[in-house]
């Protein structure tokens, strides 16, 4: 906090909002990407895309990033021409624009690594030529444009509207004139307080049945409280299905050219293109200018694009924006502040049950409790409001994720089609940025070793097309995401041989390994499937890292295969570290908490309830073996004998693994926020960190998920404490 | 108030210290010392290295590490690691006393706490009065001393590199 220098600050700002850009234009890339396989993509899209750019060249050259603007203004002026319909997509347009994207991420990631916005040391290697100014990518992009004439709209459509249109508005009214659609001048009234839900819900109205051109407000409103709007539209459907469309709504609909009853007929009045001067998109007018003219034209309609909310407050004031950008640290600020509210919410509640017991302070102690109670949910629920503004939908790593998929199935020239869903899924925005780099991972392996080469799929009897599934969703306290491909499968027989060749296994021990544990052998490292590292993958980041990584972030990796039919991974994680309910617990006089959502149910045991499988201690819980740990000797402070009578039993569950954890008392349950231990401990694996409860001691937090990993792996026997052996 | 701050903020006594060659280097006269106490013998680190000095606030017990960490103590909201100075120098445990304290330092960008049995004073000695590394027998921690000092006829400190003794223990 303290070096937070004007120009620091500055950067970061810079940093942030790019990045939305970037996350927003590859967002929509992805979609033109679809639309162009099927047909014609979104024209609403491509321009977005262009505004996006657009914006970027403008925040870029704002902070003085030369690299960056540069890049931007070279994208933006082939977006202008492929919405003015100059170039036409084709998958090397794609590419580069795709490329374009990561190229921004790299400038991005040098300037927050050098910590300096002026950082150079960036520089572009890829030449003009594969910037899209690839000759299949060029102006001939307009064939059907070229060989027919451009139809005028001067003469169709009256000039008051004319002069007004941007050029890619005008660009869109010719190709819809082209097309024989007709063009219909809509005017409707909306009220002031309610323009921009109005407007949104008409042109979702319309959407369906054409394509609106442009909206522009109209000067001829005689009451002050109403805005008369005229939209131009281009009518796709029949007249019905426009009346249809605009059932409820008081339009006042004028036809301006009627529809070509033949579609590709040509008007009388055609004139060449280029456009000539007096048109209205005058030729001496840059793209750049033009495009800062659509925005100003934009905006002059008021607050469009708006949630509408505040409507009491003059619309001009509105601003562009209702977010706010926050730095997570200072979210991780009021959690703390949080967290010692908690504490003090404690002290007030053991006062005002001190009080309760002196007889004549009863009156005062029970209003203390009754305001205490009131103080009690506005803090929950601040709590809980703090929680929600950090969560972010997984759909910002999903978006990166596919970006890259693209890119490397044409990297391997496999076709893979990447099916997402749960994007809307929640979770903390820390998590998501830990756990993006383990999942890209696990896709990379899918698309280079799980998905076969297209010969072998077809002699498979498999589509051709690959499928790599990404599913997010949640399950009580936990976020899952699965990896699923329908590729070749992990050869457990392989896995074995690569396992006992490195030295992780004997030969002895291969042998009473279940399928569940070969699998999981992926996870040692140095263990690969591949003999030979390619460009996408074995690159030394083992599946050990994916899975150390997801561990730090109290997470568990889980690995389902079938030869032949595919590959699944599951990531269990929780969906917030910052604060968390737990239980208190003790374990030889010293509190620890363990994480409430890893915790199935809590029983009472005692030394008769255990049985012994080979001298592991179990517990029989409705029918099932359950392996029991005892904390005492798991924190290496083993005391003899059997458990004591009135010992706790916490069934941990986590993925697919249930673990008993023994512990002497049950204390009771708060919410703990969760405080990172420092490096000099880095060698305990076993807690997630420590917590204040407010008795000047700490306690540290169990991390359940570690305990169960190295109760189930480590050779080492938790149940029997060593003094019971003699 | 069992953590208040004894000397609360080291980092004004300090001097630019980024040139000197010599431990505890103050200007070109004279060297600085901050003095503490282990068992019968006095030590002296670097009077810039230590940012802080407080009394031991409850210490939290940390299962399976190495044993001359005693556990984790709060220190203004941070959890702040405790080092057990005597474990780490290897010298025997014993019962703490009312005297000993916390020396908050900091190794590889982490602030970590360093359990003594008493802090003594600010030893200031001029350059020449320091004698250069003494020969002493073959040792781990003989190595690390860097110097002695004797501030009065009857104080000898034995001035050791506590940076390097705490690298290498958390290597």
């Amino acid at each position: 906090m303290s070096k937070g220098s004007q120009g620091n600050k500055a950067m970061k700002e810079f940093l942030s909002e790019a990045q939305d850009f970037v996350e927003s234009l590859s967002r929509n890339l992805i979609e033109i990407d679809k639309a162009v396989k099927t047909g014609e993509p979104d024209p609403d899209m491509v321009n977005e895309v262009f505004r996006g750019w657009h914006t970027l060249k403008g925040l870029a050259s704002t902070f003085g990033v030369e690299p960056l603007s540069l890049l931007a203004h070279d994208e933006e002026s082939l977006l202008d021409d492929i919405r003015l319909g100059r170039k036409v997509f084709t998958p090397h347009i794609l590419d580069s624009l795709f490329e374009s994207i990561e190229e921004v991420t790299k400038i991005l990631g040098i300037i927050n690594e050098s910590g300096d916005i002026k950082a150079t040391g960036y520089s572009d290697t890829r030449t003009k030529t594969t910037r899209g100014q690839a000759p299949d990518s060029g102006a001939s992009g307009q064939s059907e444009d070229d060989n027919t004439s451009l139809v005028d709209p001067k003469n169709l459509i009256d000039s008051e509207i004319l002069e007004v249109l941007t050029e890619f508005e005008e660009h869109r009214l010719q190709i819809n004139l082209q097309q024989g659609q007709a063009i219909y001048k809509l005017r409707i009234s909306f009220s002031l307080m309610s323009i921009d839900q109005e407007l949104e819900d008409i042109k979702g109205r319309l959407r369906p049945v054409g394509e609106v051109i442009t909206y522009l407000p109209s000067s001829e409103s005689n009451d002050p409280d109403m805005l008369d709007i005229d939209v131009l539209l281009a009518l796709h459907q029949n007249r019905k299905d426009l009346d249809t469309a605009l059932e409820g709504v008081s339009a006042d609909i004028g036809t301006l050219v009627p529809a070509k009853m033949t579609p590709g007929a040509r008007f009388d009045t055609v004139i060449p293109a280029p456009p000539t001067a007096e048109q209205p998109s005058d030729s001496l007018v840059t793209d750049h200018d033009a495009a800062a003219a659509s925005e100003i034209e934009r905006q002059e309609i008021p607050g469009r694009g708006l949630v509408p909310q505040q409507k009491e407050q003059s619309i001009s004031l509105r601003s562009v924006s209702q977010s706010v950008r926050v730095d997570i640290g200072k979210l991780d600020h009021l959690m703390n502040v949080v967290g010692e509210l908690n504490i003090i919410r404690n002290s007030i509640t053991k006062i005002s049950d001190e009080l309760r017991s002196i007889n004549e302070q009863r009156d005062l102690a029970n209003e203390l409790h009754r305001v205490s109670r009131g103080f009690d949910r506005r803090l929950a629920e601040m709590q809980e409001g703090i929680l929600e503004v950090r969560m972010v939908p997984v759909s910002q790593m999903f978006d990166r994720l596919s970006r890259m998929t693209r890119k490397m199935s044409r990297g391997v020239e496999k076709e893979i089609n990447l099916v997402i869903s749960g994007a809307d899924t929640e979770v903390d925005k820390l998590i998501i940025e830990e756990l993006s780099d383990p999942v890209m991972h696990i896709i990379r392996n899918a698309i280079s070793h799980g998905i076969e080469d297209t010969g072998e799929r077809r002699a498979g009897g498999k589509p051709e097309f690959g499928t790599v599934a990404l599913t997010a969703y949640q399950k009580g306290n936990h976020i899952l995401i699965e990896v699923e491909d329908d590729g070749a499968g992990i050869d457990g027989e392989k896995i074995l041989e690569v396992a006992i060749d490195k030295g992780q296994l004997s030969r002895e021990a291969a042998a009473s390994l279940s399928e569940r544990e070969i699998l999981n052998l992926i996870f040692l490292p140095g263990v690969t499937t591949t003999a030979e590292a390619n460009e996408l993958s074995g690159r030394g980041v083992g599946m050990d890292v994916v899975k150390t990584n997801i561990s730090a972030l109290s997470g568990v990796v889980e690995v389902q295969s079938e030869l032949g039919i595919g590959t699944k991974f599951t990531i269990t994680m929780p969906v917030t570290l910052a604060i968390i309910p737990a239980l208190l617990v003790s374990v030889d006089e010293n509190t620890f908490a363990v994480p409430l959502n890893t915790v199935a149910e809590a029983l009472t045991i005692s030394g008769a309830d255990v049985k012994k499988v080979m001298g592991i201690e179990t517990f029989t819980l409705r029918g099932q073996t359950l392996p029991l740990c005892r904390m005492d000797g798991f924190f290496e402070r083993p005391r003899q004998g059997p458990i004591p009578k009135g010992s706790r039993l916490l069934v941990a569950s986590l993925g697919q693994r249930r673990l008993g954890l023994v512990v002497d008392e049950l204390l009771g349950q708060q919410d703990v926020v969760i405080k990172t231990l420092g490096r000099s401990l880095d060698e305990t694996r076993f807690f997630a960190g420590a917590t204040d409860l407010g008795d000047q001691k700490l306690s540290l937090v169990i991390d359940t998920a570690a305990v169960i990993e190295v109760f189930f792996t480590s050779n080492e026997d938790f149940t029997q404490p060593a003094a019971l052996v003699e | 108030m069992s953590n208040s701050i004894v000397i609360p903020d080291m980092a004004k006594l300090n001097t630019e210290s980024k040139n000197s060659v010599i431990v505890g280097k103050e200007d070109d006269l004279m060297l600085v010392f901050l003095g503490f106490v282990l068992g019968d013998e006095e030590f002296g680190v670097d009077l810039h290295l230590v940012k802080q000095i407080v009394i031991p606030p409850p210490v939290t017990w940390v299962p399976r590490v190495q044993p001359y960490i005693l556990g984790v103590i709060s220190i203004r909201g941070s959890v702040i690691t405790l080092i057990d100075a005597r474990r780490l120098m290897g010298f025997e445990a014993s019962d703490r006393h009312d005297t000993a304290r916390v020396l908050m330092v900091d190794v590889r960008d982490e602030r970590i706490g360093l359990l003594v049995d008493a802090v003594t004073h600010v030893r200031r000695v001029p350059v020449e009065a320091f004698e250069e590394s003494p020969e002493l027998d073959e040792g781990s921690m003989t190595d690390h001393v860097v110097g002695i000092i004797r501030p009065d006829e009857q104080t000898q400190v034995t001035v050791i590199d506590l940076k390097e003794i705490l690298l290498e223990a958390m290597r």
